[in-house]
């Protein structure tokens, strides 16, 4: 469905240190992700895995998230918003109706709240138009 | 610069962090706070009666903040605390203290500095939002942030990673610090702290039959030899003092002799090498003193060995390095041994002699064996005292913390509930 990458491309806009992005419905399946040499590669079992953490977030700091392969410490949490990081990386993840949007960015807290403010408000967004 | 974007380079800001023993507060980039100002406050309720015909009767309140104030006897005057359990329960008295702190401490306008807080690792979302508003709207400050105390003790440290042990006077409490974030959810945190020492201490003593008599009571001594009763004559013409003064002062004077009596030893106690041990000899203000021996190791052995603990129910304790041990579990499992080399002991409580040598021996108990644990702890009392707010001090004079403020333009817009965005 092309409407959804439109989506995606707001997203990377909006932040110059996302590198990579998807939005993936509850149960795990693709919606749009970004293309090409910014490939979103993270396999459907590890999104499956995330997004069943919404559910129970408390759960989900103990054993991290895995993306892309790669394991990230999830030092925060909740029913809206997973945050995942790694060394100079790190990924949100938001929550809204029926998906999870998931911006993978590189850089320090500054840039990580400018992307947290991005993907929340955007899967506030969407949440209001019913998805 | 963007809208709602906040330069503070030129000005600097004030680091607030609010105990339930004292109340720190200072401008960023010093090395230590300006003000410790004791949280205890003297609260006077004296409701005075208006003779009219309506007959109104007027509240009128008075309030005494500061050591040089709050221990001066006066009738219906009650000792109060506006912190409970690490964080803010009394807004009123809270906004004396804040109204004091800019007015007498710091002596400047809140709207001309951009302002930070410290708040415990456990504070709910309803108190964040208060604070918050509280700042802005009373305070007209012009920039905001909050800060869990625990990360600004890592970064007193020079550290941005760490497991902190808290041992501060009402809570101890263990919590996980990952690259500057709080792991939340395995915080782990007990009621054992310098108040349970203090009420331990007045057990032992009350057994012994030594009478507690704080200083306000007192006009004359004589000097005894030791053990015998003390000779001491009572203050005429003392105000009819309340319940909650008598005993701050008496804590106090229980605070004064934990200082300076109390050790912990480094492995787990035997009673029998408990008698041996040298004998600390303290004065109390009545003229009575005396040498005590196995007590001084037996009470803060309470911290790390519940079964000393006398008449509280341990059911739902554990101890400190329980504590520590628990609340790194919890975390990730890559995370575990970044959390064991960079252990922090902070907290006034931990200055008690021998404590983080006794963590240190009782963590690597406990842990596997090929665990690095590596503790380190301030050395001057003043650093374990004011971690959180040194930290704060250092956060605020960082350069890239600058972009990071919640400015005031932005809590126009977005309300209150900003800070839960912009502050995790």
């Amino acid at each position: 469905m092309s409407g959804w990458d439109s989506y995606i491309n707001s997203l990377t806009e909006a932040s110059p240190c996302i590198e990579r992005a998807a939005i993936v419905g509850v149960d795990g399946s693709v919606w749009a992700r970004t293309e090409g040499d910014k490939q979103f590669a993270a396999t459907e079992a590890e999104l499956k895995t995330l997004v069943t953490g919404f559910n129970a977030p408390e759960k989900v700091p103990a054993r991290g998230a895995d993306l892309e392969q790669i394991h990230y410490v999830v030092p925060r949490a909740d029913e809206a918003v997973i945050f995942g990081k790694r060394d100079k990386t790190g990924f949100f993840a938001a929550k809204s109706q029926k998906a999870v949007l998931i911006a993978i960015y590189k850089g320090d807290s500054a840039e990580g709240s400018t992307v947290r403010t991005a993907v929340e408000k955007l899967a506030e967004y969407l949440s209001s138009t019913g998805y | 610069m963007s809208g709602g974007m906040y330069a503070g380079d030129e000005v600097g800001a004030i680091v607030f962090d609010a105990g339930s023993h004292s109340f720190r507060c200072g401008f960023a980039g010093e090395e230590f706070p300006t003000s410790d100002i004791s949280s205890s406050i003297g609260v006077d309720e004296a409701v005075a009666m208006e003779t009219d015909d309506t007959s109104i009767t007027k509240r009128e309140r008075k309030i005494y903040i500061g050591t040089t104030k709050n221990i001066v006897p006066r009738a219906n005057c009650e000792i109060k605390n506006f912190m409970s359990d690490g964080m803010i329960e009394d807004w009123d008295l809270f906004e004396e203290m804040m109204n004091y702190a800019y007015k007498d401490a710091l002596r400047t306008d809140s709207s001309d500095h951009p302002a930070l807080f410290s708040e415990s690792a456990w504070n709910d979302k309803a108190k964040r939002e208060k604070l918050t508003e509280l700042a802005f709207e009373k305070y007209n400050v012009p920039a905001y942030f909050l800060v869990n105390n625990a990360v600004l003790a890592a970064f007193a440290n020079g550290r941005t990673s760490g497991l902190i042990v808290d041992s501060g006077a009402t809570q101890t409490s263990a919590v996980p610090v990952f690259d500057g974030y709080a792991v939340k959810h395995a915080i782990v945190r007990c009621p054992l702290g310098g108040d349970m020492i203090s009420e331990q201490i007045e057990k032992v003593l009350t057994e012994q039959k030594i009478d507690v008599v704080p200083t306000y009571r007192i006009k004359a001594k004589e000097e005894v030899n030791e053990g015998e009763p003390a000779k001491w004559t009572e203050k005429a013409n003392l105000p009819a003092v309340t319940e909650s003064y008598d005993k701050f002062m008496r804590k106090l004077l229980l605070q004064d002799m934990a200082a300076s009596v109390l050790q912990l030893c480094d492995v787990p106690i035997d009673p029998e090498s408990a008698e041996k041990l040298p004998s600390s000899p303290y004065a109390f203000p009545n003229g009575f003193h005396k040498e005590f021996l196995g007590e001084r190791i037996k009470i803060p052995e309470g911290l790390f060995d519940l079964k000393y603990l006398r008449d509280v129910d341990t059911s739902s304790l554990m101890n400190v390095s329980h504590l520590a041990w628990s609340s790194c579990g919890m975390c990730d499992v890559d995370m575990r041994p970044s959390m064991y080399q960079n252990v922090l002991v902070t907290g006034g409580n931990s200055l008690i002699l021998g404590f983080t040598e006794r963590l240190s021996h009782d963590l690597s108990q406990k842990c596997p064996p090929s665990a690095r644990i590596r503790l380190s702890a301030p050395p001057t009392s003043m650093e374990r005292r004011f971690g959180p707010w040194i930290g704060g001090s250092i956060l605020a004079s960082v350069g890239t913390f600058q972009q990071m403020w919640i400015s005031k333009t932005e809590y126009e817009e977005s309300g209150r509930s900003i800070v839960d965005k912009k502050c995790p």
